[in-house]
């Protein structure tokens, strides 16, 4: 877990592996069949205790935005659908950009040093 | 739940008998079996009737029948039924506390929640599932006050850290104001020779600043250029 500053909108998002799988699934959702909560669930395995609380957090920060359906379906609930904002989407790709690079310089080895026997 | 369900035999006359129309009321919540009760079953005696436990299910057996050991009996036996009605009454009233725990603000969960019970179909039936994720909304409710209480605590400590003059204030006045108090006591004397103690306050809180904006992803504003001396 890290976390990562938003270089737009200045709040603080830490990137769970349970906000990480929230992301992926949102950002995989094509649009014409976008994620809500059941699915979203069903897809990262995870609990309603845990999922949501991750998407009003996401909310909070501006990665996520939600509508509702529309039209209102007649024989059952509407749906609240999420997707991923433009900002959400970019500063995801630059966290996990981010990421990639500090296990890169982790895993890669020292330089030899010059004239060491 | 089947196999028990399989030791009972509905009998094939109850569904059109003038018996089951007198019981129609109940029989939308129990379901009617032809069984025997046997010697082993434990009977309870209550207001409206008897409780008669049969391998481990509770039948409902009308006070208008008189107990023998000897005939059957119909009995009326809680099944699935109530036991959805009860479930999806339960479910309602976990949403609707989930709800009101979240605040007013989060009314529209009501509307979301109650499509997430409703399942891909819209229509799913109430199950033990279900009641783990009603259960798990009110554990959101809970989170979500818990994420608004710790935002507001940190509102202002927020404010201290973006502000410069805030900044330097939490820093300098603590310091000065034990400085103050070592000066009236040694005198001059007494704040050169605790300089260093004196320094550890300034310091640390110097350092809780600097922790803090990092901690919280805060930046200050830059600093105003100085004006150039006319």
């Amino acid at each position: 877990m890290w976390t990562y500053h938003g270089a737009m909108s200045g709040t603080k998002i830490r990137l769970t592996t349970v906000v990480m799988d929230v992301l992926d699934v949102l950002t995989s959702s094509p649009p014409d069949n976008p994620a809500w909560g059941l699915r979203l669930c069903e897809q990262t395995g995870y609990g309603t205790s845990t999922v949501y609380p991750a998407l009003d957090r996401l909310m909070k920060a501006g990665w996520i935005t939600s509508y509702w359906e529309d039209p209102p379906p007649q024989d059952r609930p509407r749906r609240r659908f999420y997707q991923l904002t433009s900002t959400g989407r970019e500063q995801y790709a630059a966290a996990l950009r981010a990421r990639d690079e500090r296990r890169a310089s982790w895993r890669r080895p020292a330089p030899y040093p010059r004239g060491a026997s | 739940m089947l196999l028990r369900r399989a030791q009972f035999f509905p009998r094939p006359g109850v569904r059109d008998s003038s018996e089951r129309r007198k019981h129609a009321a109940t029989a939308r919540l129990f379901a009617a079996f032809d069984t025997e009760i046997t010697r082993s079953a434990v009977v309870k005696r209550t207001r409206g009737g008897y409780i008669v436990e049969l391998e481990g299910i509770d039948t409902a057996l009308s006070s208008r029948q008189r107990l023998s050991w000897t005939r059957r009996y119909i009995v009326y036996r809680l099944t699935l039924p109530i036991q959805d009605l009860l479930l999806g009454r339960t479910l309602s009233g976990l949403t609707d506390i989930a709800v009101f725990l979240a605040g007013r603000k989060r009314a529209a969960l009501r509307y979301e929640w109650r499509a997430h019970l409703a399942g891909e179909s819209g229509h799913d039936p109430a199950d033990r599932r279900k009641f783990g994720e009603a259960l798990g909304f009110v554990i959101s409710a809970i989170r979500f006050r818990c994420s608004d209480a710790s935002d507001a605590a940190w509102a202002p400590v927020d404010a201290i850290l973006k502000s410069r003059l805030l900044s330097n204030l939490a820093v300098w006045l603590p310091t000065l104001i034990i400085i103050d108090v070592v000066f009236r006591r040694g005198g001059l004397i007494g704040v050169i020779t605790n300089a260093e103690s004196l320094a550890v306050p300034g310091g640390l809180l110097f350092a809780l600043i600097h922790l803090g904006r990092r901690w919280r992803g805060v930046k200050p504003p830059p600093h105003k250029p100085r004006r150039a001396k006319e």
